[in-house]
Formats: structure tokens, C-alpha cells, sequence
């Protein structure tokens, strides 16, 4: 097997040079992959993924870095001892291309579309301006852009992500490339988009016969788009083979622990003793944010962000808040934490509406809302300790002695799980997991009744990401909190929401507990939402749903249901009709017009 | 116990310290500019120690002395009065680098905080300390400086008043646009979930995380401050006699060129190395505090 294989890595160490030392930071003894194949490599970040792309395609720093030893063959052909202008004569862009994550910063913003291609296929296959032109049109058309006249005349910044994503394979397939790199392609794009760039990669890679090397950070990912994957951790392979045995047939525990980290649940149910008292009431909540809004000059148009969006969270429930990145979620979320003011509506908490207070007593309501927030690293201040971080709130709120709040501290670092000694260090001694504890313990230091968490575990490693939850669930429980829980992620949804809301595009287009909306989802979107997000019980990209069209933009939301210009089953009294919000047996929530009352379900 | 535990505490910040001299040591010129400062503040704080003719250094006279070459004992030679250039030149040292640290002082006293006011609460406050800004800025700085000197009336003081008066706008723009960016952070909005009133979350939040560009900035500043006193003095306008201040001692000299040339040439020199060395640093500084710039 091995003797078929066209690219192949062999016994390659690459070492970083720091000021502390030598550190390995690649060490992969082999890795091949046959002709037309894809391979997967799955890491977390910081386990050298980039710097494998990097190094196949010679573009490595040296120094910081070195190549120890080791051979990278493409067809029997060593590319580790090709000089840098073989390298870039016969091999990038010709034999080997690689997709970047950014598709912005791929693409250089001051030339056209049709500017950058021509000049590639210039450069790379001798043709002239007239061929190239043609040829570029060719691929425009080849990657499944509409119009590619119009395409070709526009601007890098005049296309929405997905669209960017597609020219960046058009000029990656363009010389004829037969082996790519692709480092996370789809990261920065929605799941929607992400599910038709991968199927159109998928169609690609077959059609053009091309051999694939799949960088990603996401294992339903690249499961379902590989033939084999490697699990890259600490620099190394620690296991790889076919996609179905790794994953059926684990040895590693980092391995076993990956994949229990993505895996759907089984049993769904209410996990939460929830009571009848509704603790918060967000009612006809609207948030428009102003643009070309100048110094005494009217805004232009609006942002409409949050459209009319009502919701009751009850004492002791997780509500879950799904969505696509731009549907408001945040929004909603820094809205109802009063971060910003409302356009129009009413957030009532504990009886008393968030935007009608005055000054000292909205100070006393910000005690009963926290946040946790997604990125640990910019959610402390990094230049204040700890100590510091942590007694903020409480010296906000309470007038109390030097030693008797570090007392406090003390008691909240142990309760989150942190030492002592962390009291004195900063926020970046310490890794993105401890900093989600240390920011749980912020949250929680002035006894908040509801604790909005914003993609906790999203950007942080599998190992902390369960550590997490169990700890959010554990203090749930200890402090009797409410949580509404913002996430993308429908594993950790599951996990924990007992209800849950779909929003797109400023609304809530459906809201039931997690027993309906993962068993029986309603909504158009919401099938469409679930559908199309990778998931290992999924074998082959075909089987994803794709909704077809961009999000349209917040501005001038589509008339009629917002969801209209994307929906499969979309009617004629879609374009004009707003639908309403209709609710069905159990309290499941759906505004669609296909569940209006004439044609009950 | 507690003293073990600050010990502890430290190890991180020393291991800092560490990189941040690997940093250093790693560019040369960095490295001599570095020492070649430290050097200067030694110099600035011991010249009336170190130099051979104390006396001198304001307006002790020996006329019989008068403008006599370099020798081994007058190193630099000697003015129209007589004195020693060496010890002159030498305490022009403190009179520099005090007069820099204090113009910069002062500018960044007015600017930081009106960048972090206008960045953090935006609007129409934004909008006017920015047009002000523009207004100054709208002056060659030297030239205002000079306005504003003839306002004051001449004097070293009046001099540090207006270097820092035509110098805080760049403080304000750059810490503004610091701010702009730091106040989307989250930490910002957590403190603001917390309810932390609005100027501590500018002076506690927002003012620490723009500090690194500004130090940058100011070590930069302060070869350009030392050029402008340096010329405010060489019009008269700043240093009066018989401080030894370079810009004042070149523009005496002038009289006595090219005959005396040790008496232009001394002063010249230390405004020159003085100048280079401050850049360097800025460079060398923006190497450790900026990782974005950082080459590998």
C-alpha cells in the first residue's frame, strides 16, 4: 500500500527555536496518502497543524524554525531538498495548492476578482491575456458562482464569505494542482455555507482526481470529508487509519476523548429542577443599531439586530439560544445585560424592567446577571492579577476589608478548582481552560440569579471542555442559578439546555424544550441548522443538507419570513405574509406559515 | 510564610524579565543604544561629580582662559569665558534629558487620558477633544512651541510648557485608537456587566492596556523633544545664560566659528548621539513591548 502512495511524509522532525530552547513541534514518523484520496489530520490548536502545511509547502520561518530531518516526497519527489526557486517555479500552485482559513486575507483586496486570476494563470501556465481571461471565467464557473461575468469584475470585499471561499479553490485548482492543502477552510463561514463549500470540495476533489490533505481542528469535519484521518496531538500522529475504524475502534484516550466530546446524545431530557416563577421576561425586545450615523447628522439606515424578540426563562432553567453567527444572539444576550439599551421592549428581571431603573438600582440589578464570555483570553484584563480580577465585582458592590476579600477570593478560586498561589499570577500564566475557571469565578463572586454563559467551551481544548461543563453544572445546581447558554455547538446544547430557541436573522423562529427541537424540529431552518452541521454519525458529505443562498443582510431584512429567500418549502405567501408565532401541544413555539392554523399539523 | 509565597509570586516576572533582555540582546544596535542610555542617565545625575571644573558648569569665569583648543586638561576645549566645554557639555546632559523627561511628562499627562476619554465614551466628547487635536495638530510643532514660548516668555520652564502643549495631540490620537480597540474586549464588557463605574473601567481597564505603544512612542519622543529644546534654546527662546544648555551653547558659538570650532562641534555631537540613542531605544522597546511587530 504504501508503494501507491503519492505523498508521503517520512520520519519529519521539525523543531522551534525559543529563547527558553529547542522545542519539538512536529515529530511524524509517517504519514502517506494514496492518489485522489483525503486525508484528515485533526489537532486542537497549538499542535502543529499550520506548521505541517507550512513546511510541505516550504514556507516555514527559518529560523524560529528547523528542519531537523526527514523527507516529504510528492510522486517519489523530495520537496525538502528542492532550492526556493524550485519550489516556487515547478511546485506551489502547480503540482501543490493550498485553501487558507481567511479567504479575506487570501485574497488581495485592492484587485479585482478577474485581476488575480488572470494573473496566476498568467504566471503559472503561459497563456495570454485573452486565454487567461477565458480560462478564469472557466473556473468561476467551475466552482458554481452564479454569473461569472459579474464575479469576475468585483472586488474581493464585495463578496460574502462563501463566495470568497469559492474563488480561493477556483485559483487553487486553476494550474492543475494535484495535491491540496486545505488548513480549516470553512472555520470563518457559517455552518449553512460551510456544508455547500465542503460538498463543492467534495465534487472537485473527484472530478479533478486531486489528492487532499485536510487541516482541521473539528472531527465531525473532517470525518465526514475524509477517506482516512490522523489524530495530531503534541506534534505527533498518535493514531490514523481509515475514518470508520478510528472511530469506531478508538486506542488512544485522547482519541476516545475527542470523539466523546463531539458524539450526539442519545437520551435528551429536562435536566433541570425548574420552578414556576419566571425570573426573566423579555418582552417585544427590539435592538436597531444606527448607521452613517454622523456628528448631528440622522442615521441612514438601521441594523435591525434583535427584531421583536419575546422569551421567558423560569428559576433553575438553561435556555439554549442557537444560531448562525449574525443572527443576533450576542446581541440579544449584551441587550438583556443591559451593555446596551434597547431599541423598544421590556426586560423584566425579578419583576422589575431593566431599562426603567435608575441609577443605583440598576447598579443592584447588574448584580443578579453575570456573563461568562467565549474567548478566555480577552475576557481578563491581562494586565491585573487575579486577585484583582476576581474581587472586582465584590468590591463594586460591597465597601469590605483588604484581607477579608482576598478571604473571599481564596474561597471562589478553590470553588472553581484553581490553587491559592493563582491569586498572584496573571491571566496569561495560565491555559485557556483555567482562564474559563477564573472568569466562572468572576461571574459568580456577587451571587448572581442568572448567569449567561457565551460559548463557554468553544475556544477552548477538548481535555478542559468537559471539565467545564461538569463544573458549570455542578455550581448550577450549588447556587440554584438560571443560565441562558449561547452556542453553536448543538453538543453542548444538548448537553445542557432544557429549552431551547433557534434565532436567524434578529428572530426567534422556533422555541420548545430540547426533546422537541431535537426530535421533531418544526421549523424549515431548523432542519435545515441541524442537518448541516457535520456529525460522525454522517459517512459521506453528500449526506449534508445545504441551504442554498446567502444570510441576507441585516439591513433590509427580506420582506414577509425572513427566512423566505433561502427556505426550501418556501410558499407565495412567504414574500408577503410575516408569520406568527403559533404554539403547538407541550408549548413548542414555531413561527412558520406552513403551521398556520388553517393547516394545523 | 507570605514572604515565601511572594518570592514565588516574582519567579514569573523575573523569567519575564528575562525574554524581554533575550529581546534586547538580540539586535546589536538595540543593545549598545540600550547602555549607551544608561549611560547618559548616569552621566545626567553624576555630572557635577564627575566633571574636573565644577565651577564652570554655570558662570564661574577665567577669562584668561579664553577659547583655548582641546587639551588634555580641557577636553573639549574652552568657551569665550574660559570655562570648560568637557564639564559644560556634561551637565548640558542633565539639563537635556530632565527637560525632555518633563515636556514628555507633562504631554502625556494631558494626552493619555483625553485619548482614553474620547476612545472609550465615543460621541460627541470624542468629537470635540479630537477636533481639538486637529487644531494643534494643524501647527508644525515647532513653530507652535515657538508661539507659545513668545507668549510665555522665554525660560526653560516656559519652554517645557510649550514642547508639551504642541506635543500631547499624538498621545491623544494614538492611546484614542487603543482605547477604540480595548473597549471591545470583553473584559471591558465584563467589567461593565459588573457595574464598575465608567472612570475606573477607562483609568483601571483601558489606560494599562494602551501603555506599551505609548512607552514606545514617549522613548521615541524624547530624541525629538531634546532637539526642539535644543532649538528653542538656539533662538533664545528657551535656556538663558549661563545655563549649559547644548542648543544655547552651539548658538553662542557661532560667533567664534570657525576659529573655535571644539565650541559648536562638542555640543553638536552630544545632541546628535543623544538623539540617535533615544531612537534606537524606541525601536528596541517596540521590539519587546509590541509582539505584533517582533521579527522572529
Amino acid at each position: 500500500m504504501i508503494d501507491l502512495a503519492y505523498f508521503e511524509i517520512k520520519d519529519l522532525k521539525v523543531n522551534h527555536n525559543t529563547f527558553e530552547g529547542k522545542r519539538t513541534v512536529l515529530d511524524i514518523s509517517v504519514l502517506a496518502i494514496e492518489k485522489g484520496k483525503t486525508y484528515g489530520i485533526v489537532g486542537e490548536s497549538g499542535t502543529g497543524k499550520t506548521v505541517l502545511a507550512l513546511t510541505i509547502l516550504g514556507l516555514l520561518q527559518c529560523p524560529p524554525g528547523e528542519i531537523v530531518s526527514g523527507e516529504i516526497l510528492l510522486d517519489k519527489d523530495n520537496l525538502l531538498t528542492k532550492s526556493k526557486r524550485e519550489l516556487e517555479k515547478c511546485i506551489r500552485g502547480k503540482k501543490i495548492s493550498m485553501i487558507f482559513q481567511d479567504p479575506m486575507s487570501t485574497l488581495n483586496p485592492v484587485y479585482t476578482v478577474g485581476q488575480q486570476m488572470t494573473q496566476v494563470l498568467k504566471q503559472n501556465k503561459n497563456l495570454t491575456e485573452k486565454e487567461a481571461k477565458i480560462e478564469a471565467l472557466n473556473m468561476i464557473q467551475t466552482v458554481k458562482l452564479a454569473d461569472p461575468e459579474d464575479i469576475y469584475k468585483k472586488y474581493p470585499h464585495q463578496l460574502s464569505g462563501g463566495q470568497r471561499q469559492r474563488i480561493i479553490i477556483a485559483l487553487a485548482l486553476a494550474c492543475g494542482a494535484e495535491f491540496l492543502i486545505a488548513d480549516e477552510p470553512t472555520r470563518n463561514l457559517d455552518v449553512t455555507i460551510q456544508a455547500s463549500i465542503l460538498k463543492l470540495l467534495k465534487e472537485l476533489q473527484e472530478s479533478f482526481g486531486v489528492t487532499v490533505l485536510f487541516i482541521a481542528n473539528n472531527l465531525s469535519l473532517v470525518s465526514v470529508f475524509c477517506d482516512d484521518i490522523g489524530i495530531l496531538y503534541d506534534g505527533r500522529i498518535i493514531e490514523q487509519g481509515p475514518v470508520r475504524e478510528i472511530l469506531d475502534n478508538p486506542k488512544e484516550a485522547y482519541t476516545k476523548l475527542l470523539i466523546k466530546s463531539v458524539k450526539k446524545q442519545d437520551e435528551i431530557s429536562i435536566k433541570s429542577k425548574i420552578e414556576e416563577e419566571v425570573l426573566l421576561d423579555v418582552v417585544n425586545l427590539k435592538k436597531y443599531f444606527p448607521i452613517g450615523e454622523g456628528f448631528m447628522s440622522k442615521p441612514k439606515a438601521y441594523v435591525k439586530a434583535v427584531d421583536d424578540v419575546s422569551l421567558k426563562i423560569k428559576k433553575g432553567e438553561v435556555l439554549g439560544i442557537v444560531g448562525e453567527s449574525g443572527c443576533g444572539k450576542s446581541t440579544l444576550v449584551n441587550t438583556i445585560l443591559h451593555l446596551y439599551n434597547s431599541t423598544s421592549g421590556e426586560v423584566i428581571l425579578d419583576g422589575q424592567n431593566i431599562y426603567s431603573l435608575n441609577k443605583k438600582e440598576s447598579r443592584e440589578m447588574r448584580k443578579k446577571i453575570q456573563i461568562v464570555f467565549q474567548d478566555p483570553f480577552w475576557s481578563l484584563n491581562p494586565r491585573w492579577l487575579i486577585k484583582d480580577i476576581i474581587a472586582e465585582p465584590i468590591s463594586v458592590h460591597e465597601k469590605i476589608e483588604s484581607a477579608e476579600l482576598l478571604n473571599r477570593v481564596f474561597e471562589l478560586l478553590e470553588m472553581v478548582g484553581i490553587d491559592k498561589d493563582a491569586a498572584y499570577k496573571y491571566p496569561h500564566e495560565f491555559s485557556g481552560g483555567q482562564r474559563q475557571r477564573i472568569a466562572i469565578a468572576r461571574a459568580l463572586a456577587v451571587n448572581p440569579d442568572l448567569v449567561v454563559l457565551d460559548e463557554p467551551t468553544s475556544s477552548i481544548d477538548v481535555f478542559s471542555q468537559t471539565q467545564i461543563l461538569n463544573l458549570l453544572a455542578d455550581l448550577k445546581e450549588k447556587f440554584k442559578l438560571t443560565n441562558i447558554l449561547i452556542s453553536h455547538d448543538l453538543g453542548v446544547v444538548q448537553k445542557m439546555a432544557d429549552n431551547i430557541a433557534i434565532m436567524y436573522l434578529g428572530k426567534v423562529v422556533e422555541y420548545g424544550n430540547s426533546d422537541q427541537i431535537f426530535k421533531e424540529p418544526l421549523h424549515p431552518y431548523t432542519k435545515a441548522l441541524f442537518n448541516s452541521i457535520p456529525t460522525l454519525e454522517i459517512n459521506s458529505v453528500k449526506e449534508l443538507v445545504t441551504i442554498e443562498g446567502n444570510v441576507p443582510s441585516a439591513i433590509n431584512p427580506p420582506d414577509g419570513c425572513r427566512f423566505h429567500t433561502r427556505c426550501p418549502k418556501v410558499m407565495d405567501r412567504c414574500k408577503i405574509d410575516i408569520p406568527e408565532v403559533i404554539t403547538l401541544s407541550g408549548g413548542h413555539q414555531v413561527s412558520c406559515l406552513l403551521y398556520g392554523s388553517e393547516s394545523n399539523v | 510564610m507570605e514572604k515565601n509565597k511572594f518570592i514565588e509570586t516574582l519567579k514569573p516576572r523575573i523569567k519575564e524579565l528575562k525574554f524581554s533582555l533575550y529581546l534586547l540582546n538580540r539586535n546589536w544596535l538595540t543593545k549598545v543604544s540600550f547602555y549607551i542610555a544608561i549611560l547618559l542617565f548616569l552621566l545626567a545625575i553624576f555630572s557635577q561629580v564627575i566633571s574636573p571644573f565644577p565651577g564652570h558648569i554655570m558662570d564661574e569665569a577665567n577669562v584668561s582662559q579664553k577659547l583655548l583648543p582641546p587639551t588634555s586638561v580641557n577636553f573639549y576645549g574652552t568657551d569665550e569665558l574660559g570655562r570648560d566645554i568637557f564639564s559644560r557639555v556634561l551637565y548640558g546632559t542633565r539639563v537635556s534629558l530632565t527637560t525632555a523627561i518633563l515636556s514628555v511628562g507633562l504631554a502625556l499627562l494631558i494626552g493619555v487620558p483625553l485619548g482614553a476619554i474620547a476612545g472609550t465614551l465615543g460621541g460627541w466628547i470624542d468629537e470635540v477633544i479630537m477636533r481639538i487635536t486637529d487644531i494643534f495638530l494643524s501647527f508644525p510643532p515647532l513653530l507652535l512651541a515657538i508661539a507659545l514660548v513668545s507668549i510665555l516668555g522665554p525660560g526653560l520652564e516656559n519652554a517645557m510648557i510649550a514642547i508639551a502643549l504642541s506635543w500631547w495631540p499624538w498621545y491623544t490620537r494614538l492611546v484614542r485608537g487603543q482605547a477604540i480597540s480595548m473597549k471591545e474586549r470583553k473584559f471591558v464588557q465584563a467589567a461593565e456587566a459588573i457595574g464598575t463605574p465608567t472612570w475606573k473601567i477607562i483609568f483601571k481597564h483601558i489606560v494599562p492596556n494602551t501603555i506599551s505603544p505609548v512607552i514606545v512612542q514617549a522613548s521615541m519622543d524624547m530624541g525629538g523633544v531634546i532637539l526642539t529644546v535644543a532649538s528653542l534654546s538656539f533662538l533664545g527662546l528657551g535656556a538663558q545664560p549661563p545655563i549649559p544648555e547644548w542648543g544655547l551653547m552651539i548658538s553662542t558659538s557661532r560667533n567664534y566659528f570657525p576659529d573655535a570650532w571644539w565650541y559648536s562641534i562638542f555640543p553638536g555631537l552630544a545632541i546628535f548621539i543623544t538623539v540617535l540613542v533615544f531612537n534606537l531605544l524606541g525601536d528596541g522597546l517596540r521590539e519587546i513591548l509590541d509582539p505584533k511587530t517582533r521579527k522572529n
